[in-house]
């Protein structure tokens, strides 16, 4: 058995396991091995392996470009779309699955039909909106226009996990006396603490990586997010491929440390009824 | 008035909790309450989405360019006219954006799922497996693109490079001029992206399914494959469906992959229509014909949402 | 530390700022009223359309300069990638959330202005001592880009297209270098060797296609005006296609297939990376070639002569600064434009990006002469057998059109479009976007 069960495992799990790891990890390394290699800035050409190393790039982005100020308010924005978005993810998502309102599907596809005009042709009045509110060049602003359009993804998805909680916990809450809002807190919240992490997983990724309203919505250099930053390189007449890698690896970093830390909640509480939808 | 959901055994306790929680509401006339759950992401919307969206319907119906002031002014349907008559770029934008999206949802849908599955089991090294497997979808839009030209850069670029080292090929291949490998160039780029989107919701369904189910099937013979088509696949149905829907609409509207990688090229071959949209409306400084190009894909992604959703059945309840 | 609430105290300096110049008695309103604002201290913010790694570290020395001249004056500098910059300030103006100064190109002008940005700089230039150096011609040129015929951009870097060539291989294998087009087309295939994956030009096929194509064809073709006496562009003339259809004759035999997809940063890797004997661009990237290959492999000479030795050379834009309508101190803005256009800003900015510097004090400084390329440009340029032809920047769509024909010059390449079909396309376009203009600023 022992023979067949490796090779079973093995076509079943090693085996796909090594081809996609391959596929996923060569960018990576490419990405890797051009951020340390003394050469390739100009035309970021190949080479095996990074000798000879050079902390250069990593050097002229942090001291020379100011990158740790960008990575400061990537992670500000990316926080601040978490804190709003989760909560309004969840009351939406609890609105839309517990009451059966009326007009709810149309809600979905309100939310829906937020992502169905391409951002870019939203810039400018939206531009014209945050002057006039006097959200122009804040983070608060990039903070509320990432939530605002994280919340189709958010607010759905979270419908999907609560629809997995049984109502009937709830109601044997309510009829032991707690309110509404109290069985909310004290039942469904602590169930979807590992959907919570899901959902504020995939807001503050959305939000570190928005490009374009961050770009647009921003004229203060100090408040430049990483994806603007790292656009910066792309010069008309210089692409400083090394330079660029280096940004990669350092904006990829720490969502990719978050991920590993949170990986474990993300998978043992989207379990909870995103089965049921 | 909500329905109760559909308990298996409605006990009279539990009949009676629930009349209890009827009368209690009815007794406190609160019917609007439900809705203020939506009053934050309505309010969002309304502030941030609303005025920006109408603005798009506004111009389509203008000839609007900022620069030519002199020309601007009401045109009507003319625009619309345009667009579905004598606009052959639209035809082939469309029709390009139903094959990427096609094929990178169907693409990351299954790879996703396999992966999942792969992740689903329990060996060695799964969660530093896990971790790194997700990562390619926390790389920013701009890094990713730049990688992989670099990749598929014909003379500096890992593939061809390695590829003629191990004698698997002669002359470089041009990944991204060639016109039989500039589409699938592409679309592996963004498979790489998009992936562990896929592989994290599916995922987390899987472990929603309970293990007695794959037993039972197991005891009524069933291979492996029937296994996953008779039991796994109808449970993940709702996340699939919520999974793709989403992910179909971003892909229809996300341009910066395609237009760093080709610019839409070699010639319209790689331009979706979001890409000729933004063509139209940003770089040509079309605006008004740009947006009316943007209302008909707003048109068509309603149409297929709403079929979607009523295909699939999304929400009812068993 | 600084959290998103600090960002009142941008605005909040500048309404200080304001209410002492308004108490101080100096207006800030456009004219040249003779500033007793100059104490009290201002903030301006610069946004630079072209940020960059070797860009951005050279405004920001002239930045450290202008703020030390002017301890009153602070200068915020906002880099733009060049990708969005246009998109950028036009969203700016249409909200007026402008910056004070920008540095757009020439090229830009009468959007701007259309769009009714920018503030016009005719009394603050005239009254400024610098202005003999700029060369009037040139002056001329920019208000002739507009309906008023007012100065809404100052100059303070030119550029010429430039023919890049490997001078090694050429000198290698006995070959004249390209200073005739039939020298060209000689060179082009002599130097090819796609056997050892290395191509006798490197095609520009991607983003900026257009605009290169048109400078090589006005060259190539002799085409002394832009448009005739009746509006129709010369690009649609038969000499025209005769030369698009030679050009287009190179791809995939003289260049690599690959440059259909070639823009900027792949044709100049193609060429800095030894797999391309000669590339079109301008001035401006020859500091990255020298760095690359050295200075002695590479060769910069405008675009080749005719057979009898005349030049035909479509002008590039220039580098500008303009000011914006929607200031609110528009004397320390004139300060820093005057500033940029003065002679010593032109030559350290030039020298360092190794472009042309539009001033008649600095052309005859020693890094000027030691500019290869820089040399030849202005040599030929005072050839008297030298024509040089304006691209009709006074259309606002001008760039818009030349975008508009990427995808279809690279049909062309592929074969699935016509050289003859896309020149009367291009020359079509042209040709109504004038009509178009003249029609609505009839005198």
């Amino acid at each position: 058995m022992t023979r067949r069960g490796l090779l079973d495992r093995t076509g079943t799990i090693y085996l796909p396991l090594v081809l996609y790891g391959l596929f996923t990890l060569i960018p990576f390394y490419s990405m890797v091995v051009l951020s340390l290699h003394a050469g390739g800035s100009a035309t970021g050409a190949f080479t095996f392996v990074p000798f000879p190393i050079t902390w250069q790039h990593f050097d002229a982005l942090i001291n020379g470009a100011g990158f740790a100020t960008y990575v400061r308010n990537s992670f500000v924005v990316g926080l601040g779309t978490v804190v709003c978005a989760v909560p309004i993810a969840i009351l939406t998502g609890y609105g839309l699955q517990r009451f059966k309102l009326r007009g709810g599907q149309v809600f979905m596809l309100v939310l829906l039909m937020t992502q169905f005009v391409p951002a870019a042709m939203l810039i400018i009045p939206l531009f014209i909106i945050f002057k006039e509110i006097g959200l122009l060049n804040t983070l608060i602003g990039l903070v509320l226009i990432n939530t605002t359009f994280e919340l189709p993804l958010t607010a759905i998805l979270m419908r999907g996990f609560i629809s997995g909680i049984p109502f009937e916990l709830e109601e044997a809450a309510m009829v032991d006396g707690c309110s509404r809002f109290q069985g909310v807190v004290r039942i469904v919240l602590p169930l979807l603490r590992p959907a919570i992490v899901a959902v504020a997983a995939f807001a503050f990724v959305g939000a570190w990586n928005n490009f374009l309203f961050a770009l647009f919505l921003i004229n203060d250099q100090d408040l430049y997010t990483v994806p603007v930053g790292l656009s910066y390189f792309l010069g008309e007449y210089n692409v400083d491929f090394a330079a660029l890698a280096a940004g990669g690896v350092i904006a990829v970093l720490p969502v990719v440390l978050v991920f590993a830390l949170i990986q474990r909640y993300l998978v043992g509480g989207l379990s909870v009824g995103a089965v049921k939808g | 008035m909500r329905n109760q959901p559909a308990a298996a055994t409605a006990s009279r306790p539990q009949a009676r909790a629930a009349d209890l929680t009827v009368r209690r509401r009815a007794g406190r006339r609160r019917s609007w309450l439900p809705y203020l759950t939506l009053l934050p992401a309505s309010v969002l919307i309304a502030s941030f989405v609303v005025f920006p969206v109408a603005t798009v319907f506004y111009y389509s119906l203008q000839q609007y360019d900022v620069t030519r002031p002199y020309l601007n002014g009401f045109v009507g349907l003319d625009n619309f006219r345009q667009v579905l008559t004598s606009d052959d770029v639209f035809r082939t934008s469309l029709a390009v954006s139903v094959k990427w999206v096609g094929s990178e949802v169907v693409g990351q849908l299954v790879l996703g799922m396999i992966l999942a599955l792969v992740l689903n089991s329990a060996f060695r090294g799964r969660g530093l497996a896990r971790s790194l497997l997700f990562s390619p979808w926390a790389v920013s839009g701009v890094v990713v693109t730049t990688m992989w030209k670099l990749l598929y850069n014909p003379f500096t670029g890992m593939l061809d490079t390695v590829l003629t080292r191990v004698g698997l090929i002669h002359a470089p291949i041009q990944w991204l001029s060639d016109l039989d490998t500039v589409f699938g160039a592409v679309v592996a780029a963004e498979l790489w992206r998009g992936v562990p989107f896929f592989a994290i919701v599916l995922l987390a369904a899987l472990q929603g399914i309970p293990t007695d189910l794959y037993e039972a099937a197991a005891v009524d013979g069933a291979g492996r494959w029937q296994a996953f088509t008779r039991v796994t696949l109808p449970l993940l149905k709702d996340a699939i469906i919520l999974a793709t829907l989403l992910r179909g609409v971003w892909e229809f509207n996300n341009v910066d992959l395609i237009y760093t990688m080709t610019a839409g090229g070699p010639g319209d071959l790689t331009t979706t229509l979001p890409l000729y949209v933004v063509n139209q409306a940003i770089r040509y400084h079309n605006f008004g014909y740009g947006s009316a190009l943007s209302v008909v894909a707003f048109a068509v992604l309603l149409l297929f949402a709403v079929l979607y959703l009523r295909l699939g059945r999304f929400g009812r309840d068993d | 530390m600084r959290t998103p609430l600090s960002k009142l105290r941008g605005p909040a300096a500048a309404l200080l700022a304001m209410l002492a110049v308004a108490c101080g008695g100096g207006a800030s309103s456009g004219g040249g009223s003779a500033s007793t604002a100059s104490a009290a201290p201002v903030t301006i913010t610069f946004w630079d359309t072209n940020a960059g790694p070797d860009r951005t570290p050279v405004w920001q020395e002239l930045i450290k300069r202008f703020q030390a001249a002017n301890p009153n004056i602070t200068v915020e500098y906002t880099g733009i990638p060049i990708a969005q910059q246009l998109q950028k300030l036009q969203a700016a103006i249409a909200s007026g959330a402008v910056p004070d100064v920008a540095n757009p190109l020439t090229s830009q002008l009468s959007g701007m202005v259309a769009q009714d940005g920018l503030l016009p700089l005719d009394k603050q230039f005239n009254g400024w001592s610098g202005k003999g150096d700029i060369p009037a011609p040139l002056i001329t040129s920019i208000r002739a880009l507009v309906p008023d015929k007012k100065l809404y951009a100052i100059p303070i870097s030119g550029n010429m297209t430039t023919l890049y060539y490997r001078k090694d291989w050429i000198a290698q294998k006995g070959l004249k270098p390209p200073t005739t087009w039939d020298d060209f087309y000689t060179d082009v295939n002599a130097l090819n060797d796609p056997a050892h994956n290395v191509y006798g030009f490197g095609f520009r096929g991607a983003t900026g296609s257009a605009s290169q194509l048109e400078n090589w064809v006005f060259s190539e073709a002799g085409l002394t005006t832009y448009f005739d006496s009746k509006g129709n562009a010369s690009i649609g003339s038969q000499a025209a296609i005769s030369v698009i259809q030679r050009a287009v004759g190179l791809y995939g035999k003289q260049t690599s297939k690959d440059d259909i997809t070639h823009g900027f940063p792949e044709m100049v890797s193609e060429f800095d990376s030894g797999h391309a004997a000669m590339i079109m661009h301008n001035l401006g990237s020859y500091p990255q070639h020298i760095t690359a290959l050295g200075k002695d492999a590479v060769g910069a000479v405008t675009l080749p002569a005719l057979s009898g030795g005349k030049h035909v050379l479509l002008n590039s834009p220039n580098i500008s600064a303009m000011v914006f309508k929607g200031t609110k101190h528009a004397d320390a803005a004139w300060k820093f434009a005057a500033f940029l256009a003065a002679p010593d800003s032109v030559s350290y900015f030039n020298e360092k990006i190794g472009q042309i510097p539009p001033n008649e004090k600095v052309a005859s400084a020693q890094w000027v002469k030691d500019n290869a390329g820089i040399q030849n440009a202005l040599a030929t340029q005072k050839q008297s057998n030298t024509t040089l032809v304006n691209p009709p920047w006074i259309l606002p769509d001008y760039s818009a059109i030349e975008s508009q024909m990427e995808p279809s010059l690279q049909k062309m390449l592929l074969g699935q479009v016509t050289p003859s079909q896309f020149a009367s396309d291009l020359a079509g376009k042209l040709a109504t976007s004038k009509r178009q203009y003249d029609q609505a600023h009839k005198p």
